[in-house]
């Protein structure tokens, strides 16, 4: 009787198969995630990696709560079926309601308050889970090197996406890490239109600029996008550079080392 | 003959009688055959009855029942009261009985057996003179030991007593005499209790200590699929269990791990009992170890569909996650995984509630419309209080200071009015929040929010919180 409850073989074997073609680039649909965006999804060719790390750090003042990567990562999540486990290293602060204007619905999480001390170590478990659709985890420190090289092998074997979602002291910035990608999503002023009753003008469709940081492959690139309102997300600019700021030189260097390193 | 009724006896009729010869006695006599297992096992349904009176009940071969009743007979009204509801309720399941109690095992067996009234005290340090009487088969010993000591002349307890003992074991060697002691309780009776026969355990004595945590993973390997195994074959799944640790020392060591839904599954067990072996301290080695489930529930056989059956997407959309879940909670602990479930509401953050999670994913069926009104993802919790300079009392914030930094609005949403739920608290009634989603000159948008009292004439304090960023 007891051999029924074993993991189905053919569930494995397949798993094992999409694994192996991941190296050969075909069935874009199970090896990427698609972000919605279609500007991100064609330059990533079909969307985030699954079974890898992705790092989102947020700009300007949302570096501290992390609200809009969070965001991001909801409505990336809500487009793929299957179960996310939510980690964060303290008190948890998602709204369901927000979660669930940008698609996702707020009973396929599982929230897990950890420790800062237990949390890579849970991390890395849940990420060498199959059966999980994607790890998000709310980091309040960083991650070292070697730590985040463990994250990304874990998920290359277990199959599961990992989205590390990194509150930074403001003015903080991030080490070097093993992860896939690396993306600041920031904010810009939205088109207004309509004067509103209250003085003001009424809100437009709101513009967030992606920043890809860092990449395994070495593009930089950013893109502006309207996160709302459709779900296709509205293209209105793209580049190929990133603003020059000195931070964000130190994350050019940062990417050229991963060329190095892979 | 093995044994006869009362009627049977008054006619002549008595065990170890040769059947032909009571049949040539009575000749309509009704004979039943004899089943000796049958017998044993209802001895065995007796004794787990008697598990109402005291928790160490054993069995006394061939038709007896030990109950140490040390520590209970005040929950019953005093010795007598006990053995008297024993009695009634021994009479309404219709066994003819005999009761004894005593200081020790071998006087109340004795006295049971061979004493003169159907129940019977027997006072405390009395054992000597209550069983002076009684035949020294009551000791019982065996039948060789019997005949000689009636050859003898010893006939009696007492004359037993009496008698110097070096000869005696000399004689009969040391189990008479040692039967002797137990009864008036200079030497301890081991008797071995029953294990209800709901407990679901296993155990494993080693011949070495072990303590190394490869040889507790072996054990634990041995000890799940007994466990699983007699969940199996009592349809149910465990929820919560104890793993004992016995060390050299004496001590006991306890790991308990629990799951959220009847499991009993063989990897799944050892994987979670497995994951707590660094909490075990071995000290100078384990001499024991036991699985024991504290807690069980009804567990279906449910039939698994093939993957080839199966949309190929079903595969990781209803994969059960029980395991994970288990493990997490067992190393986070149990509080500490959740899941969101909306709640009726319209505060913010009394719109949520995070609630023990299952296995299996929960489709929310409120979550297929987009709530109308803008929400942020995080909450601020508290909310942060800000500075806010707005142009009329009414309007829409036109700055807002929040730590040292300033915020020019450029373009606002609102207000969104939420009242305050005074049937919680009658302090709140009539209070309200005014939020207005504001986008400064960088074109991040926070969520605001105004306290406020809905009457006109009072409208509070008007003090303004920063509850998120959109």
């Amino acid at each position: 009787m007891a051999h029924t409850h074993n993991p189905d073989m053919m569930a494995l074997l397949r798993d094992q198969v999409a694994r192996l073609e991941r190296r050969s680039g075909r069935h874009a649909d199970t090896i990427k995630l698609a972000t919605g965006y279609d500007e991100i999804d064609d330059h990533l060719v079909g969307g985030l990696l699954r079974g890898a790390v992705h790092e989102f750090v947020g700009g300007q003042h949302d570096q501290g709560s992390c609200t809009r990567p969070a965001r991001f990562a909801a409505s990336i999540l809500s487009r793929h079926p299957g179960r996310i486990v939510w980690l964060s290293a303290s008190r948890f602060d998602l709204h369901a309601a927000g979660l669930q204007n940008a698609g996702l619905d707020a009973g396929r999480l599982i929230c897990v308050e950890a420790t800062p001390e237990t949390i890579q170590g849970l991390c890395e478990d849940i990420l060498r889970e199959r059966g999980v659709l994607a790890l998000v985890a709310d980091l309040d420190a960083p991650l070292t090197l070697t730590a985040s090289r463990r994250l990304q092998l874990a998920a290359e074997a277990g199959g599961v996406t990992g989205m590390l979602l990194h509150r930074l002291p403001k003015g903080g910035t991030l080490p070097a890490s093993a992860s896939f990608t690396r993306w600041q999503i920031g904010a810009s002023p939205s088109v207004l239109l309509v004067q509103g009753s209250s003085g003001l003008p009424t809100l437009g469709a709101a513009r967030w600029p992606f920043f890809l940081l860092a990449f395994r492959v070495f593009r930089r690139w950013h893109a502006v996008f309207c996160p709302s309102g459709s779900r296709t997300g509205a293209r209105i600019s793209t580049g190929a550079g990133i603003p020059t700021t000195p931070r964000r030189r130190g994350w050019c260097c940062m990417a050229m080392m991963a060329v190095v390193r892979w | 003959m093995i044994a006869t009724d009362a009627t049977a006896r008054r006619q002549g009729v008595q065990p170890g009688l040769p059947l032909a010869q009571a049949r040539a006695m009575i000749p309509d006599l009704h004979v039943d055959a004899a089943t000796p297992d049958r017998d044993d096992d209802a001895l065995v349904h007796l004794v787990e009855w008697c598990l109402w009176l005291s928790p160490l009940v054993a069995i006394d071969p061939p038709d007896g029942v030990w109950i140490d009743t040390t520590g209970c007979d005040h929950l019953q009204g005093g010795e007598d009261a006990m053995l008297g509801k024993l009695a009634a309720q021994l009479q309404a399941l219709g066994y003819t009985h005999r009761i004894a109690l005593a200081d020790t095992p071998g006087a109340a067996s004795a006295q049971a057996r061979f004493g003169r009234t159907p129940v019977c005290v027997v006072p405390s340090g009395a054992q000597r003179q209550a069983l002076a009487d009684l035949p020294i088969a009551s000791l019982r010993l065996d039948t060789e030991t019997r005949e000689a000591l009636n050859r003898l002349g010893l006939r009696t307890v007492g004359a037993l007593q009496v008698a110097p003992r070096a000869p005696l074991v000399r004689r009969f060697g040391t189990t008479m005499i040692t039967q002797l002691d137990r009864a008036f309780g200079a030497v301890s009776e081991p008797i071995r209790p029953l294990t209800p026969r709901e407990a679901v355990q296993a155990r494993e004595t080693f011949v070495e200590p072990i303590g190394t945590a490869e040889a507790i993973a072996t054990v634990i390997a041995t000890l799940v699929p007994p466990v699983c195994a007699a969940l199996l074959a009592r349809g149910e799944g465990l929820r919560l269990a104890d793993l004992i640790c016995e060390r050299v020392d004496g001590t006991v060591q306890a790991v308990r791990v629990g799951t959220a839904a009847p499991v009993r599954d063989i990897p799944h067990l050892t994987r979670l009992l497995g994951e707590r072996i660094d909490s075990v301290e071995p000290g100078f080695g384990i001499e024991a170890m036991a699985l024991i489930v504290i807690r069980r529930e009804t567990l279906d056989v449910s039939q698994t569909v093939g993957t080839l059956v199966a949309p190929d997407g079903a595969r990781s959309h209803g994969a059960d996650l029980s395991c994970l879940i288990d493990r997490l909670r067992n190393r986070v602990g149990p509080d500490k995984v959740t899941t969101l479930h909306p709640h009726p509401s319209h505060l913010p953050e009394r719109s949520q509630a995070l609630l023990p999670v299952s296995g299996h994913a929960e489709e929310n069926r409120q979550a297929r419309d987009r709530p109308p009104y803008p929400r942020p993802v995080r909450l601020f919790s508290p909310p942060k209080p800000i500075q806010v300079i707005n142009l009329l009392p009414d309007g829409a914030p036109r700055l807002f200071v929040w730590g040292t930094t300033r915020h020019r609005v450029r373009a606002a949403d609102g207000p969104e009015q939420v009242h305050e739920e005074w049937w919680r608290a009658p302090s709140v009634y009539g209070r309200m929040r005014e939020y207005w989603t504001a986008e400064t000159e960088s074109g991040e948008r926070f969520w605001l929010f105004r306290r406020g009292d809905a009457d006109v004439t009072h409208p509070g304090d008007r003090s303004w919180f920063l509850h998120g960023l959109m």
